[in-house]
């Protein structure tokens, strides 16, 4: 149950990075071993923030691209909402490499603004987040990809601007959002320094530079938070953010 | 381009917009019919009010009538009704009865507003006053009606035969 004396807490989950910026508390940031469950994970972080102790958490979560990657779907005409959810799904099986007929485990939430782009998570990290955000009268207010966030950035909402990089401590990410609404996105999962996220770059935009011309920008989400702010970038973790050179 | 609006989570701003819209358009109807029912229940007082006022007036009314004094219009009204509602073919009756064929009637006064009649008879004999007086009262089908006032004696001829005459006046009233 909401209650006014309940705290905001923002939470950045990622394959062996978790961060944790509570009001009023120094970031708290925790790297797991990457083959940690993220059950104890999250148990860790509770008892690392004595939650048990504290006010009530709203949670505002975001997913690194590691856990809950972009999906990319023709949407044929005539479909209806929920058989376009199926599609998503269907094409998030292959990223997560599930056999189709084991669609079910996947969700996937639909992008309202660009058709035929969809974020996709597992059924199992899903109900973990959402049964640990439960507890201890907790409250899960949002459960976002963070590449879903940084499209949000002044530097991204220029027109011209088709196609963003987002490097995160745990993936690679590009997302290729035209105006008429077809949709290319790719996530690699990996520990990327920003020179090979940037030689990746190259090569994929040499490849694209053929095809056409768009506009970029490449960002890169920090753990640490930086001390020159970067205006244009994302609103959410807004000291966390740069532009990838 | 255009940013990506994902959440897994339902956003509950929509729900607590749409409660409060409900909220708002309950207050808003709550507060109409209120007022509407208020207005009723005043009409209904005012139209209890009024009707008791006038079985008040009309009751005023019929236990104590205007006085003439009060209101002019309804005395003359009131005057005008006694005069349509008083009887004269009874005066003219009792007065052309087939008993009075001797005697002449000599003058005949009669008040509309009060019905107050005078008849003067000339007679030959003062016993013709009672047998006069007699006829009138049978005429009328009422005893009582006819009063002799005074019979007056004269004398008539003022020659060689002098002979006596009586003047009989009556009076009556008329309803």
């Amino acid at each position: 149950m909401w209650s006014v004396w309940s705290e905001r807490v923002d939470v950045y989950l990622g394959t062996g990075v978790v961060l944790v910026q509570r009001q009023g508390v120094p970031l708290w940031t925790f790297e797991p071993p990457a083959t940690l469950p993220l059950g104890d994970v999250l148990r860790q972080v509770d008892l690392a923030q004595h939650r048990a102790n504290s006010k009530p958490w709203r949670l505002h979560v975001h997913l690194s691209a590691a856990l809950c990657p972009p999906v990319t779907f023709v949407v044929p005409a005539g479909v209806k909402r929920q058989e376009v959810r199926a599609i998503a799904c269907a094409s998030a099986s292959h990223v997560w490499n599930v056999p189709a007929e084991h669609a079910a485990e996947i969700v996937c939430s639909l992008d309202a603004g660009n058709q035929g782009l969809a974020a996709a998570m597992l059924q199992s990290t899903h109900r973990l987040i959402a049964q640990w955000a439960a507890e201890h009268k907790g409250l899960l207010v949002s459960l976002r990809p963070l590449w879903a966030a940084a499209t949000a950035a002044k530097a991204c909402t220029d027109q011209q601007v088709e196609c963003v990089a987002l490097l995160e401590p745990d993936a690679l990410t590009v997302l290729n959002l035209s105006p008429t609404g077809t949709a290319y996105t790719k996530s690699w999962v990996g520990r990327y320094g920003p020179v090979d996220a940037l030689s990746s770059l190259a090569e994929m935009s040499d490849q694209a530079a053929e095809a056409q011309q768009s506009t970029g920008v490449a960002m890169a989400f920090n753990r640490e938070p930086t001390q020159n702010v970067w205006v244009q970038g994302p609103s959410a973790w807004a000291k966390h953010w740069s532009v990838l050179s | 381009m255009r940013s990506v609006r994902i959440d897994f989570v339902e956003p509950k701003a929509w729900k607590f917009i749409w409660a409060a819209a409900a909220l708002v358009v309950l207050v808003i109807v709550g507060s109409t019919g209120g007022k509407v029912w208020q207005l009723r229940q005043q009409r209904v007082v005012l139209e209890q009010q009024l009707a008791a006022m006038n079985a008040q007036q009309m009751q005023r009314l019929a236990q104590a009538p205007e006085s003439p004094q009060d209101n002019p219009r309804a005395a003359s009204e009131a005057a005008a009704r006694r005069l349509l509602q008083r009887d004269w073919n009874r005066l003219y009756d009792a007065i052309e009865t087939p008993a009075l064929a001797k005697v002449r009637l000599v003058q005949l006064t009669m008040d509309a507003g009060s019905g107050q009649v005078v008849l003067e008879y000339e007679l030959e004999s003062m016993a013709q006053a009672a047998v006069v007086t007699r006829a009138l009262n049978d005429a009328s089908g009422q005893a009582g009606v006819w009063r002799l006032e005074r019979v007056d004696k004269s004398s008539q001829g003022g020659g060689v035969v002098e002979t006596d005459r009586f003047r009989a006046v009556l009076q009556g009233v008329i309803e």
